[in-house]
């Protein structure tokens, strides 16, 4: 019974996850038509005019689409079971395409960001924090403490679901008629911190119950 | 990770002394409360006429398509704000809102070209 409903609140959470996952890369892949014709890039298209910016853009969402496929995939415990050298291979991807794409794309790009410096900072702070925790998780398993490194890589997943969380925010305060710029930056932050929250009070479950096995 | 940083500095340093840099995400805000050409503003006027003559309570579309009879009763009070007319949209939900992007574009209203020959009805 308990190892059911265990199940089912795993369930709970993967599938949407998945399922909003899967629909952001979907939703990223007319952009590599190249074509300016996304409201996105005509917002931006002073910024668009400069080369670095463009490729920028561009590495970004491909090492993010590439981030979320393999971050589905390294969480997976069929896969960890199964295969330990699937969850190998599609972690170095994941780690190589952070720290060497999307993570400093994502930083150059946040001087730019829409809204306040605020914003521009929280961009930073998200491009920052997505790197060292990916650095952590990386340099942890190298040194095979495996507890440390699911943690950071927690960590490091929480960043890269930013962009999915934010998308659903975003929705649903434009259905409450919400002024775009507002909805924008309130988005931003709840998803940033609402993701940080959520990951460290899972940390916090996942460390008590290992501290609980000690105990018995 | 520090070439990035810098090479965002510098770039943020050259852009934002650029005009079009400070009004960059401004503009699409400022687009939608797009002020109505000369004959716009006539035909709300009108409209507006109208509907103080008709007095009907409940807001309704208005096509320029429609029969000239039924248009007369589907006239109705429109919204003004601050001199700007405000259209309520109905937003469906749709698998392309998933996205940082405007989430809605600015479409302009739609107004009926007949309302004078309306009003002297």
């Amino acid at each position: 019974m308990q190892h059911s409903v265990k199940v089912f609140g795993r369930m709970l959470f993967w599938v949407p996850v998945t399922i909003f996952s899967l629909l952001l890369v979907y939703n990223t892949l007319p952009y590599f038509s190249f074509s300016s014709d996304f409201s996105f890039i005509q917002e931006r298209s002073l910024l668009f005019q400069s080369n670095l910016y463009s490729a920028s853009f561009y590495i970004h969402i491909f090492a993010g689409a590439v981030c979320i496929i393999t971050a589905l995939i390294q969480f997976s415990r069929y896969i960890l079971k199964k295969s330990k050298a699937i969850h190998r291979w599609s972690g170095r991807l994941y780690v190589f395409v952070v720290l060497f794409l999307g993570a400093p794309t994502g930083l150059y790009m946040s001087f730019f960001a829409k809204g306040s410096i605020w914003e521009r900072l929280l961009f930073m702070f998200m491009a920052t924090t997505w790197f060292i925790t990916t650095l952590y998780g990386l340099s942890t398993i190298r040194k095979k403490n495996v507890l440390a490194h699911t943690i950071w890589m927690m960590r490091s997943y929480s960043m890269a679901m930013t962009a999915v969380t934010f998308r659903i925010y975003h929705i649903v305060f434009y259905l409450m008629d919400w002024d775009h710029l507002e909805n924008y930056e309130l988005s931003l932050w709840i998803s940033v911190f609402g993701n940080m929250l959520f990951a460290e009070w899972l940390i916090y479950r996942k460390s008590k119950r290992y501290l609980r096995s000690f105990a018995t | 990770m520090t070439g990035a940083c810098i090479y965002g500095f510098v770039d943020y340093r050259k852009t934002s002394n650029r005009k079009e840099f400070k009004s960059l995400y401004r503009t699409e805000t400022a687009s939608t409360k797009t002020a109505l050409s000369p004959e716009q503003a006539r035909d709300v006027n009108a409209i507006e006429k109208v509907n103080e003559k008709t007095k009907i309570a409940e807001p309704a579309t208005v096509n320029s398509d429609v029969d000239k009879t039924e248009r007369a009763k589907e006239i109705s009070p429109v919204k003004t704000v601050n001199g700007t007319r405000k259209f309520s949209k109905r937003k469906k939900l749709n698998y392309k809102l998933y996205s940082r992007a405007v989430l809605e574009k600015f479409e302009p209203p739609v107004i009926v070209e007949d309302v004078e020959k309306t009003e002297k009805k």
